[in-house]
Parts: C-alpha cells; structure tokens; sequence
C-alpha cells in the first residue's frame, strides 16, 4: 500500500472520533475561554471585558480557598492513593487463597458509581446514627458523636478518605503489570551481592514502577482535580467553603449566581498549572 | 511455622482489614434498605444490624418512585453512547495503531490528552451549545456529549492493544489477496475483542456512573438517570430518605457489578496491556 493511501485511510479511520474530539472537545474549549473573557450572565451573551473576571478573582478569598483546597485534595489523595495501591500490589503479587475473590473486592469501589459510594460515606460519617460514630462510641474511643464533616480539616480528611477508598485500585492495577517489568536478574544479582530487601525495592523495583505510578497519579490527578461528585454530595464545600474546590466554586458560579462569565474564569485559571503538571508526568509514562 | 506467621502480619492481616474497609460501605448500603424507618431512626439500637427486616423500601422504589424510568434511561444513554464511542476508537485506534502517517504519534497522544480535560471546563459551554440545540431534557443531550470522555481513553486503550497483536498476521492475509480493511476486519478486529470487550466496559461504567452533565442537563424527573434521580428525588433539603436511596444506590449498581464479577481478568488484562505499553 503506498504511503499515499495510508494516510487517507489512516485519516478517514481517524475522522469520526475527531469529529467528536474537536467537536465536542475543542469548540467548547474555545468557547470557554472566550465566555470568560465577558460579562455574560444566565440569558444574557455579554460583553468582552478583557481580563476583569480574573483580576475580580485574584482578589477575592473564596478563590484562594477554593485553589488551595483544590491542591491539598489532589496532593493527598494521589499520595494516599498511591501508597495504597502500591501495599496493595505488593500484597497481592504472589498467590494465596481468596486472591481472587479480594482482588475483585478491593476493584468493587473504583466501578461502583461514585455518587452511591460517596451518599453511603455520607451516612457513614453522619453524627446522627452514622455508623463510623457508633463503632467508635462502642469501643469508648470517643465520649460523643463527632461531627466528622462539620468541621474545616475533618471534612476535607473526609474527602479525602472517600477519594482514596474510590481510586486506589486503579493504582493497584497499574502496579501489578508494572512489577511485571522489573528486571528478574538484576534482582537476583542484587540479591546475591547482598543487598537488602528495602534496598532491592528501592534501587531495582521502584525504578521500574515509574512508568505506571506516573501513569496512575496522571489518572488521579485528572480524576480528582476534575472531581465534582465526591465533593458536592459529601460537603458541598462547606462547612462555610471549606472544602470549596475550584470545579464546586465554578459549578455554583455559574448555576446559583448565574455568573457565567466568571464561572469560566474560575474553572480556566489553573488550566495552565495543571496541563504543566500533566505534561511533566507525561515524560515520566514515556520513558 | 516462623516464616508462615511472618506472612500472616505482613500479608493476610493487613488486606483483610483492607477488604473489610473497603466493602464496609456496601454492607451498610444493603442493611440500611431492610431497615424499617422506626429502627432507622432508634438510637438505642446496634445500627450495624437489621432486627425486623422488612421489603418497604425496595416496594416504594420500584412502585412509587420514577425509579424504573430512571434505570431505562441510564441503560438507553449507557448503550448508545458505548457503542459509538466503540465505532469511533476501533477505527481510530486501528489507524493510529498502524498506518504510518506524519503526525499519527502526535495524534494518538493529543487523544489521549484530551481525556484529561475536565469536565469542569467543559460543562458550561457544552450547556449553551445543549440549549441551542433544545436537546435539554432530552437523552441525546447525554448520548451526544459522553463520548467526549469515553473516546479519547478507549482509541488509547486499544492503540496499546492492537500494538501488541502480531503485524505479520494480517500481512499474510493481505498477502493472499484480503485488502487492508478486511484484513482489519477479519483478522485484527477479532484477535483484539478482549481490548475491544475492556474498552467496553469501561466506557459503560463511565457513562452509568456520569454526574455533572446529567445534572445539569436533565431537570423533568422522567428524563434524569439513576446517579441524578437518586440524590436529587430521595434527598429533600436535610430530609434523606434512607432506605429508598440505599435500595436505589444498590439495585442502580447490579449491572456494573455483574458486568465486572464476570470480566474483570479482561478488564485488567486490557488496561494493563493499553497502559504499560502506552
């Protein structure tokens, strides 16, 4: 088949999914850029007014917060999420019996629809009759019901938790082909040379995961950055923003104030910061 | 015996707790729908365990509530939008795969980046382009749209997939006179179905468990799905209707979770072969 043909087909293969990559994609990409460029309002189209809605939010608190919330949320639930799926995969990388039936366990969270699991936390945590509370009552670890989300720092630990019981097992997965790519006689080498076991993992393992812990923290970092679900059933970003992220601040922006123009200036600012972010972790996967 | 007892604390121990965390939720979901509302709200009781079980929850839902109507919807919207995106990502895939163009590097991963773009950015023009259309409401609102994230990470899963299947087979066959598109369609289409069956039941769950655009797109209570019916009908300010939403939350996730206690060797055996090889 000659080159020229190729790339007509290879083109016309690849047609019906830019259609829709560009399509749905890009052109509302561009569009969102240009709404938050102007002063446009539920109903109303608007008009350019430069950078104003980016200035406006630079000076205003909720936006910090809801930028720092929003890092703190993705750090500590990559982290978490990460170490987590990395004891996971250790664990389960030599058989035992139930590796399956706990296989398909720990995967239970990471399909289940997020919204469901995130209600069934919500009860979980709730002071009244909320089950966390009772098992700690009945072990006398507490005198009374704690509030978990009621207050700043336990509500984001909240988020957290419920973020990390969803996608640690992507991580596991990831992990588990990737401890397929460690090289067995350096290991063996390694071994006979007398090197520990924390050393073996740190010098000859973890080298070798990296392509797959970057690719899952890529993952996670999309997912949780980009998370609404989790953090508009379990706080709503209270108590008093809080626990506010950038996608809850741009959602209620937009539908509660009707503030369309500087819903889209919220959601747009980090962009830079995170494709720089992703472009970094990027490098790392195709190494 | 030393060594076994090692292997209990480092091992055993440690993923028990993590399976009983980890489907501690679930068993919570499931005993709170069996729950009369007297025991669910008595706070003298274990609420851990059901005394007087009862199916009142699980008769309103189906009977009483736009519930049945919900699951149609999600199921129509699941369907639809899994299999276009499975149209599109086969070809695509297949193209960036393996016809060498200028550019087909490139364009396998700006696809593939694409998948990264979060939703947040994208809801509030996709909104506008929706109401232009009149399509709120409507369940092409949500056929149209979830493709947007489901071909992006299925045309990647299933470039890494037809990579790993041999070239020489369908040169063979083009060898004995196939063209290229029924060497693809005859040999390369069926050696890659555990890629393409993965990339299918990802793309599903992704659009059974969709949020954001579901909530802002559909208001009437026919036209919402499971995720958006459930929390938006059964929670009324900070009144929650307990039973109902667990026995919905549960009954709404029966598909996905047979669909992954029956596949998810293929599951995981197409991520990683996607995702490794990238």
């Amino acid at each position: 088949m000659s080159l020229a043909r190729q790339r007509l087909l290879g083109l016309l293969l690849l047609a019906p999914a830019l259609v829709f990559v560009l399509g749905v994609v890009a052109y509302p990409l561009a569009q969102a850029l240009w709404l938050s460029l102007t002063n446009a309002q539920v109903g109303e189209t608007g008009r350019f007014i430069g950078l104003a809605n980016y200035r406006y939010l630079l000076d205003q608190g909720t936006y910090h917060d809801a930028f720092r919330n929003t890092v703190a949320y993705t750090v500590a639930g990559t982290l978490l999420k990460a170490a987590v799926g990395l004891g996971t995969a250790l664990a389960l990388v030599r058989p035992f019996l139930g590796r399956r039936f706990v296989y398909a366990a720990l995967f239970m969270p990471f399909v289940f629809p997020t919204v469901i699991g995130t209600i069934s936390w919500y009860y979980l945590f709730s002071n009244v009759h909320g089950g966390l509370n009772y098992v700690l009552l009945s072990l006398h670890l507490i005198r009374e019901s704690v509030p978990f989300l009621g207050t700043g720092a336990s509500a984001m630990a909240g988020l957290v938790t419920v973020n990390v019981w969803h996608g640690s097992a992507l991580f596991a997965v990831l992990i588990l082909a990737g401890l397929r790519t460690v090289p067995r006689d350096v290991l063996d080498v390694a071994t006979t040379d007398g090197a520990t076991s924390f050393q073996r993992f740190r010098h000859v393992v973890l080298p070798a995961l990296v392509p797959a812990l970057a690719l899952g923290a890529m993952l996670s970092i999309a997912g949780t950055f980009g998370d609404f679900a989790i953090v508009h059933l379990l706080t709503g970003g209270g108590p008093a923003n809080s626990t506010t992220i950038l996608s809850t601040m741009a959602f209620q922006t937009a539908l509660r104030d009707g503030d369309l123009g500087t819903a889209a200036a919220v959601a747009l600012s980090v962009l830079p910061l995170y494709a720089a972010g992703l472009a970094y972790m990027l490098t790392l996967v195709r190494r | 015996m030393e060594r076994a007892f090692g292997r209990w604390i480092r091992i055993y121990i440690p993923i028990l707790i993590l399976v009983l965390v980890t489907l501690f939720p679930f068993y919570w979901m499931a005993i709170t729908t069996f729950k009369s509302p007297s025991e669910l709200f008595d706070f003298n009781q274990s609420p851990l365990f059901v005394r007087q079980p009862t199916l009142e929850h699980w008769k309103q839902l189906l009977f009483h509530t736009n519930f049945p109507r919900w699951t149609l919807n999600t199921t129509l919207v699941a369907i639809v939008s899994t299999a276009i995106s499975l149209f599109c990502s086969v070809l695509a895939g297949y193209s960036l795969a393996r016809l060498r163009y200028r550019g087909s590097n490139a364009m396998g991963w700006a696809i593939f980046v694409t998948y990264l773009v979060p939703p947040t950015l994208l809801f509030l023009p996709l909104a506008i382009v929706i109401r232009n259309l009149h399509l709120f409401n409507n369940l092409l609102a949500l056929i149209l749209t979830y493709p947007t994230f489901l071909i992006p990470f299925c045309t990647w899963l299933l470039i890494g997939y037809f990579k790993s299947i041999p070239r020489e087979l369908e040169e063979s066959a083009m060898v004995d006179g196939a063209t290229r598109i029924q060497a693809m369609i005859r040999v390369v289409i069926p050696l890659a179905l555990p890629g393409i069956l993965s990339a299918g039941m990802f793309a599903f769950t992704l659009s059974w468990n969709e949020f954001l655009y579901a909530l802002i797109f559909m208001n009437d209570s026919v036209a919402k799905t499971i995720p958006v019916g459930v929390v938006q009908e059964f929670i009324h300010g900070d009144d929650f209707y307990w039973g109902q939403l667990m026995a919905g939350a549960l009954m709404g996730s029966i598909p996905v979770a047979l669909l992954y206690s029956f596949f998810v060797d293929y599951f995981v055996a197409g991520m990683t072969a996607g995702a490794v090889k990238g």
